[in-house]
Order: C-alpha cells, then sequence, then structure tokens
C-alpha cells in the first residue's frame, strides 16, 4: 500500500449515475486482490478520501489497468466523475484483506447494486483458476441494470433478477438464488446492500455453506488508524471493516455487527 | 548561520522534534510505519487509553465537514494494561517519546490507570480531559476549573516522575482559565485543543449524520480557533503549550509556535495524508531555513503585533 498519482486512460458512464473509470496502474508493484479497496481524493471542498473498490485488473490499449466503478451521489463522487481522460487520481492503497480464492471448486456469488462490482473482479480471478462460478446479480429494476453483460462476457453462469420483476427473474437475490439451488457451493461469496447481505448470511448458516461477505462502513482513513468503521465481531472484540475486512468470513461478524448504544 | 536545532523540551519531555503526532488519529502507529519514518517524530501521543477497554460508540462515528471532519469514536481502545504489555514493546524499536494518553469517567479511574503509567515505559502522560464523545466524566473535568485542578491534583500524586501535559477543550468559555486551573493542580505543561463539538445534519433524512448525534469537529476548519486558544493561553500561563487543531504543513505548525506554542500536534491530516507527520516536520526545516531560525525558541511567541 503506497499513495500513487494514476492516470485516467478511460471513462464511462454504464448508467446515468454509475461511472466507470480506467487507471493507468504501470507505476504500481504491488498485487491488487480482488475485494480490496482505494481511498481516493476527490478534490473540491471534500476533505476525506472516499473508498472504492476495485472493479477490476486488466490490460487496455497494452498498459495494465485498474477499474473503479462507482455510483454517483453526493459531493466527492461527483466530482470524481467530472474527472476527464488524462487527468490524474490521487489514491492511497489497496486497502483491505480481499477475498479468500484458496480451497475453492465451485462456488456461488450474489452480488446486489453496486456490490456488484467487486465480485466482478472475483469472477474473473476464479474463472482464471477453473473454479464452476455460478452469479446472481440482483438489482431494483430494469434501470438500475449495470455490468451484468461484463459479467457474462468473462464466461460465468449468470443469473440476473430485478426486485419488481423489470428484467429476468423477479425478486430479491436470495430468493433467486434458493429457487436455482443445487447444493452446498464450497463457498458462497456476496456483496451489496447489508440487508441483503443479512439474508444471504442467513440462508448460508441454516444450510451449513462457508461464505465470505464484504461489508460497507463510513471510514476514515481506510487503513486502520481513526477505529471509525467499527463492526463488532463474535468474540465481542472490536474489529475495523477497512483493515480487518472488508470481506468477513463465516462466524466472524456478531448478528448485526452492530456496536450497542451504551450510557 | 548555526546548526538548524529542533529540539524542545516540554516540561522535562525532551523531544527531538517538536512535531508529535496526535492522539486519536494514529493509532498505536503500526499502521503509520509504511509512509513515514517514526524515528523523525518528536513522539506519538497514543490513542486514548482508559482504566478498562472501551468498545466506542455506535456507527457511523464519522461525517465530513466544510475543511475537516467531526468524529464520535467514544475512546474504542485495549485499555491501560494492554497497552503497557502490548503497545509499548512496539513503540519503543522507534527513536521517538511515547505519550500516553489518558480518559476516564471518574477521578478514580483516572488515578488507578495514572499509578500504572507511572510504573510503566512511557515518557509522559498527556491527560485527556476534553473528549467530548463520552456521556461521563471526561469533558466535564475540563469545563470546570475547580473540578480540573482537583483532578490534576490527584494525578500528579501517583504520577511523580513522569512530565504531566493536561489536554485543553476548546468548549469553554475561557481556555486560559482552564489552563490556569491546570498549572495550579501541578501540570508540567498543556496541550490545545481538542476537538470543537459539533453536529451534522442530514436535512432529507432529518437525521444526525452521527449515530452518537453530535461528535468532535477537527481538521483545517478549526485551526483559527485553535491559534487564538494558543495565543491566550500563553498569555495566561508559564508552562510549554503544544498547539493544534488543523496543522497540514510546516507553515501551520510555525503559526502555533508564532503563538507560543513550544511543539505540535499533527493529527486529522494523518487520516489523509498518511505521511502528514513528517511533512510538516520538513516544512518547519523549510521555514525556519527560509526565515534563519536556527532554534524553536528563535521564534517562539514572537508575534509581532501592531
Amino acid at each position: 500500500m503506497a499513495e500513487y498519482n494514476l492516470t485516467i486512460v478511460k471513462t464511462e458512464y454504464l448508467l446515468p449515475n454509475i461511472v466507470s473509470m480506467l487507471l493507468d496502474i504501470s507505476a504500481v508493484t504491488e498485487e491488487i486482490r480482488p475485494g480490496q479497496f482505494f481511498q481516493v481524493t476527490c478534490g473540491g471542498d471534500t476533505y476525506l478520501r472516499r473508498p472504492i473498490s476495485v472493479c477490476d485488473v486488466t490490460v487496455y490499449e497494452g498498459h495494465p489497468v485498474l477499474r473503479l466503478v462507482l455510483e454517483v451521489k453526493g459531493k466527492g463522487t461527483h466530482l470524481l466523475a467530472e474527472k476527464k481522460v488524462g487527468d490524474s487520481l490521487c489514491v492511497l492503497g489497496p486497502f483491505g484483506n480481499g477475498f479468500n480464492l484458496k480451497d475453492v471448486k465451485k462456488v456461488d456469488l450474489i452480488g446486489g447494486g453496486l456490490g456488484v462490482c467487486p465480485l466482478f473482479y472475483l469472477t474473473r480471478a476464479l474463472l482464471e483458476k477453473g473454479v464452476e462460478t455460478r452469479v446472481f446479480l440482483g438489482f431494483r429494476n430494469q434501470a438500475a441494470i449495470f455490468l451484468t453483460e461484463e459479467f457474462k462476457a468473462l464466461g460465468a453462469d449468470v443469473t440476473v433478477s430485478t426486485d419488481d420483476g423489470s428484467f429476468g427473474e423477479k425478486g430479491y437475490a436470495i430468493n433467486v438464488y434458493k429457487a436455482n439451488y443445487t447444493g452446498k457451493p464450497d463457498m458462497l461469496y456476496t456483496c451489496g446492500p447489508q440487508v441483503m447481505m443479512n439474508t444471504v448470511v442467513a440462508f448460508a448458516d441454516e444450510q451449513g455453506i462457508l461464505y465470505q461477505e464484504s461489508r460497507e462502513e463510513r471510514m476514515g482513513c481506510g487503513f486502520g488508524a481513526c477505529l471509525v468503521c467499527a463492526c463488532k465481531m463474535q468474540d465481542d472484540s472490536m474489529g475495523h471493516v477497512c483493515k480487518d475486512g472488508p470481506v468477513f468470513g463465516t462466524g466472524m461478524v456478531a448478528v448485526g455487527g452492530k456496536v450497542a448504544h451504551h450510557g | 548561520m548555526g546548526e538548524l536545532n529542533l529540539s524542545v523540551d516540554i516540561g522535562g519531555l525532551k523531544l527531538h522534534s517538536p512535531v508529535i503526532a496526535a492522539s486519536g488519529t494514529f493509532g498505536f502507529g503500526h499502521e503509520f510505519e509504511p509512509y513515514a519514518d517514526l524515528n523523525r517524530l518528536g513522539g506519538i501521543s497514543v490513542k486514548g487509553l482508559t482504566l478498562k477497554p472501551r468498545q466506542g460508540n455506535p456507527a457511523p462515528r464519522i461525517a465530513e465537514t466544510a475543511g475537516g471532519i467531526l468524529n464520535s469514536v467514544g475512546l474504542q481502545n485495549p485499555g491501560v494494561e494492554a497497552f503497557i504489555e502490548k503497545e509499548i514493546p512496539y513503540l519503543r524499536q522507534f527513536k521517538t517519546k511515547i505519550i500516553a494518553n489518558l480518559a476516564g469517567s471518574c477521578e478514580d479511574d483516572y488515578v488507578q490507570a495514572a499509578a500504572m503509567l507511572n510504573e510503566a515505559d512511557v515518557d509522559a502522560v498527556e491527560l485527556n480531559v476534553s473528549c467530548p464523545n463520552v456521556k461521563a466524566g471526561c469533558a466535564a473535568f475540563g469545563q470546570d476549573p475547580i473540578a480540573l485542578e482537583g483532578l490534576v491534583k490527584a494525578v500528579r500524586k501517583v504520577l511523580p516522575s513522569k512530565p504531566l501535559i493536561i489536554k485543553l477543550t476548546p468548549n469553554v468559555t475561557s481556555i486560559a482559565e482552564t489552563a490556569r486551573a491546570a498549572v495550579s493542580g501541578g501540570a508540567d505543561a498543556v496541550s490545545l485543543i481538542n476537538t470543537l463539538l459539533g453536529m451534522k445534519i442530514d436535512a432529507r433524512k432529518m437525521r444526525p449524520v452521527l449515530a452518537n448525534v453530535t461528535g468532535g469537529m477537527s481538521g483545517p476548519c478549526v485551526k483559527p480557533v485553535a491559534l487564538r486558544m494558543v495565543y491566550e493561553v500563553s498569555k495566561a500561563v508559564n508552562v510549554p503549550i503544544i498547539g493544534m487543531g488543523g496543522i497540514e504543513t510546516g507553515e501551520d505548525a510555525a503559526e502555533f509556535i508564532l503563538a507560543g506554542a513550544s511543539a505540535v500536534q499533527v493529527g486529522t491530516a494523518n487520516l489523509v495524508h498518511p505521511d502528514a507527520v513528517t511533512k510538516v516536520e520538513d516544512g518547519l526545516i523549510q521555514y525556519m531555513q527560509d526565515m534563519k531560525f536556527t532554534s524553536i525558541a528563535d521564534f517562539r511567541g514572537k508575534l509581532q503585533i501592531g
């Protein structure tokens, strides 16, 4: 992990509120793993960097590139969306533990909304290892769907669903997964809204499936110093999403994962 | 021109550099080792310690504001005992002074923990009487001069052999008055400012952004308040002052020294620039060379007015 100034080589709107950026990482020598994230300086009058998960590491026009896909939501992401090809982004990272891909032969992935982004690089890495990979991608409605064709182009077995049935199968991602359940995978990977992941974790626990969930919490530094992104662990210790996560495995996080209000 | 000498003496705490990492923004140093040479730091004021471990407040614990942040971490820490056992040996690898930042919710807690620190291998104790994020005690001591003097006296009694620094809160009418109370109680130095109590509201959700409702504001946005307070305290007491509040550059540090500080702490900047402490020191050296100063004393409190 280090500070890098990375040049933007491509930007693209995947949806009116979803921007994809490719950054030249020729200068980055360290490995960037699926499930990790970078802290990105947004400029303007923002103060904190924004944590953005790694969507992909690939090659573009002969250069190694990092792909970041972000939702344009607040002040910081609006500023990032205005960046142009040739501009550079000041980033710190890569941070976080990332997904564990060891000892798996057959896996299922469940992603929801923006949470599909880190699963993209994970899918690529799993397929490269020859892992049998089924991907379930859920969105609110047809207008919210992005990246699904690219998942298919990777060669994964992809099932797309929408909550309202306006595209693909109808229903929440977990219900679509249950309807297509074919027995225990070696690992169930999930990333999406916490309410969605809670349903995935509950099902995994019920079936005795090992899982890895990539959690989100509001962060300060991103590297374990400020103790802002606290998450309560099952052994009652305090974990931090940025450093101990963002990926947590079976039985690590306490139910709900929240620190209780105290007197 | 003589050789540049950055060393300072903070009430018996001898630092080879006036740049210190501020408590709560630097953990116990581990996370910064990849970015900054910890040997260059005058000292590290460690994450605020309490007698017993604390889990801290519910999340969200941070909110951004123009030029800074609000936090409500709530003193999450492993407790004094675990600090002594696990963190001191790590920190001792570096040529930097260990400042144990100590918080509490009642006098007994402070006294018990201070007695443990008196026996421990730390170079100084910074008494945190100003954390705005814990419900009981802490900030109340820092806001009441009489209670503060009593607390400092009680801690001084069990901490005879370490420099004692009192970290002051800006959330008072007269910081000069609380500074005087700290000195009357036996403080060797004062440090200021801790965070300014603030709030952020999400109008669309009609809710506070922080789960704790209020939090401590820090970052460049508090620097003018901090400078004014350091200036006021320097007129009120004769002990050394450690100034802090939004320092990001060497020039910022120089402003605090001109206002009367003998040393500075760099806090919030560490969270966005993990090499901030060394950058501040580089910038301070540059400033001193440009201004032809060879020691901190050459310009400490030398603000020219009128």
